[in-house]
């Protein structure tokens, strides 16, 4: 879905629709000066503009991945992640209410 | 010393920590000193010295690490109120591989918030403080690090390279930073930012000590699934100090606009002495790197802003105490309170890049700009051995002078971030002093030729 509407600048609307996106709540008096740093760093951007990349593959990364695969065999378990959940019950995470 | 028993460990390690507890106040370097542990380790490493075993390679010296690789046991807070008490479970490797080596985690040096900027000011623990002059930076990311061995509070540290941030803060400092050649170097237990261009960096205080504790870090690693399997060499067999015939181009993009005539000056003189010391040097031109600043900003805000969706506050980190709210709002205030500006808008600029839309005209055109990049490196390389530029395009600056103005702070980028889009292996080393400030060489080379860097630095470094 094309949540923003095709332009290349950031409207107000817009941070408001990124910031939810990101789960970034922003305080009202951020809000202009993030807008604008926002848009003078796209405005940046823009120099990409300038070059044709047609017919040219992306590199998304730089040496030739290979799947990396390993015996289906138990490895040592990080029993100590539990100990660092911030509010547990038991064994379990306690999220907040999804609906 | 160590090893002949002149000096014993503890002596020694009491010694760091007392400069550290002396000078930390003032400098920054450290959010945490893992004092209790260090002492018990230099103990214990008294008995195995005494007892006769095999000794490691770092027997018995201080690594300061940075706060973004996990340390059993230790916070790694990656300067962030977000993970301001995380204490991980688990050793990265290359924490793991320098124990096994007997070296001693010192310490857990600041840093920009998760290594996002370059001047170690973007700290939910305050700025860095450049040792050599209190009222600039530090250089960053890794500034906690490189202040940290420049002021001698460790002796080796680790930093992690994105876009600079250990080449930056090394030339700062007047340090040695290496970014090694990507998947050379185990990432496990780095706390991923732009994880297709970041890498676990030496800075250090010469070259024999970037190259010792390369050799500690680097090799396959199967927690890892983009280490690279390659035989590992023994870098220190590199520290040569001859490089007649070495072919070096002079990148003439790195001289551009926004680099200070000095900083270029400088470097041209240390070109004409590495001619004197037999290279020989040609001009070359790159002309896509005018694109590789954009592109890699791009890249690295979308990446961040995948890398960091994670920190939801509720299997460990930041997370607020209200019960009242439902789980997106909870989300979003536990990212309000715990993510810093510069994360905040690194994040939400990387959900515009990525965004239905906007996808192919931001992110994969800089994926396709970093294939022509690379490309032209893999051309420059079939001629030179390696290609040379400054690390930083300006002097240290003060401290505050470009915090607001987060523009300005990418561009100290320019000449860093061409080595992460393209893999490429890259050292700073000490060139010069102008006004008591350093100027950092940059030498790079083709993907796993660190022993041509460790060459030429070498030789640089016993000549100057």
């Amino acid at each position: 879905v094309n949540i923003l509407k095709k332009k290349n600048t950031i409207s107000k609307k817009d941070i408001k629709k990124l910031a939810w996106l990101s789960r970034i709540e922003l305080l009202a008096k951020d809000e202009d000066i993030i807008l604008k740093q926002l848009n003078q760093i796209l405005e940046y951007f823009k120099k990409i503009d300038e070059i044709d990349v047609k017919n040219v593959e992306p590199c998304y990364h730089v040496i030739d991945l290979i799947n990396v695969m390993r015996k289906d065999k138990q490895q040592p378990s990080l029993d100590k992640i539990i100990e660092i959940i911030p509010q547990k019950k038991a064994r379990y995470v306690k999220s907040p209410r999804i609906i | 010393m160590i090893k002949n028993e002149e000096l014993k460990v503890e002596e020694y390690i009491e010694f760091i920590i007392n400069r550290i507890k002396t000078v930390n106040n003032k400098i920054n370097a450290f959010i945490t000193i893992n004092e209790k542990p260090s002492l018990k380790k230099a103990k214990e490493l008294d008995k195995k010295i005494k007892s006769g075993k095999k000794l490691g390679k770092l027997i018995g010296i201080p690594v300061a690490v940075k706060d973004n690789i996990c340390t059993q046991g230790i916070k790694t807070t990656c300067a962030s109120r977000m993970l301001e008490n995380f204490i991980p479970p688990y050793d990265a490797t290359v924490i793991s591989s320098i124990k096994k080596e007997d070296g001693i985690i010192i310490g857990k040096t600041n840093l920009d918030e998760f290594a996002m900027g370059s001047s170690t000011e973007y700290s939910y623990f305050g700025a860095t403080v450049n040792p050599l002059n209190y009222k600039l930076v530090a250089g960053g990311s890794s500034g906690g690090s490189a202040a940290a061995v420049r002021a001698s509070m460790a002796t080796l540290a680790l930093g992690s390279d994105t876009g600079g941030s250990v080449r930056c803060p090394a030339s700062f400092c007047s340090l040695v930073g290496l970014k090694p050649t990507y998947g050379s170097v185990s990432r496990y237990g780095l706390i991923s930012y732009a994880n297709s261009l970041e890498q676990i960096s030496p800075i250090t205080k010469d070259v024999h000590d970037s190259a010792l504790l390369f050799n500690c870090i680097s090799g396959y690693d199967p927690l890892d699934s983009t280490s690279v399997n390659k035989n590992n060499k023994d870098y220190k067999k590199y520290l040569l100090k001859d490089i007649n015939g070495i072919k070096i181009g002079i990148v003439k993009e790195f001289f551009g606009e926004g680099t200070q005539d000095l900083v270029s000056k400088n470097i041209w003189d240390a070109v004409f002495k590495l001619e004197d010391l037999g290279a020989k040097y040609e001009e070359t031109s790159l002309p896509n790197l005018e694109y590789a600043l954009p592109s890699y900003y791009i890249i690295a805000m979308s990446e961040a802003s995948s890398n960091l969706a994670r920190y939801d506050g509720l299997r460990y980190g930041f997370r607020i105490q209200d019960r009242s709210y439902n789980w997106h709002t909870i989300f979003s205030k536990d990212r309000k309170l715990g993510f810093g500006q510069e994360v905040k808008r690194r994040i939400i600029l990387g959900s515009f890049t990525l965004s239905s839309g906007y996808y192919d005209e931001y992110y994969l055109k800089a994926q396709k700009i970093r294939t022509l990049i690379k490309k032209e490196f893999d051309k420059a390389f079939a001629k030179f051995d390696a290609l040379i530029g400054p690390t930083m395009p300006i002097l240290p600056f003060k401290i505050g002078e470009k915090v607001q103005n987060p523009l300005v702070m990418y561009m100290c980028d320019v000449d860093t971030v061409p080595a992460n889009l393209t893999g490429i292996p890259s050292i700073s080393i000490p060139c010069s002093f102008y006004n008591n400030l350093p100027i950092g060489l940059q030498i790079m080379a083709s993907p796993f030729r660190e022993d041509l860097l460790f060459r030429i630095a070498n030789t640089y470094e016993h000549n100057k």
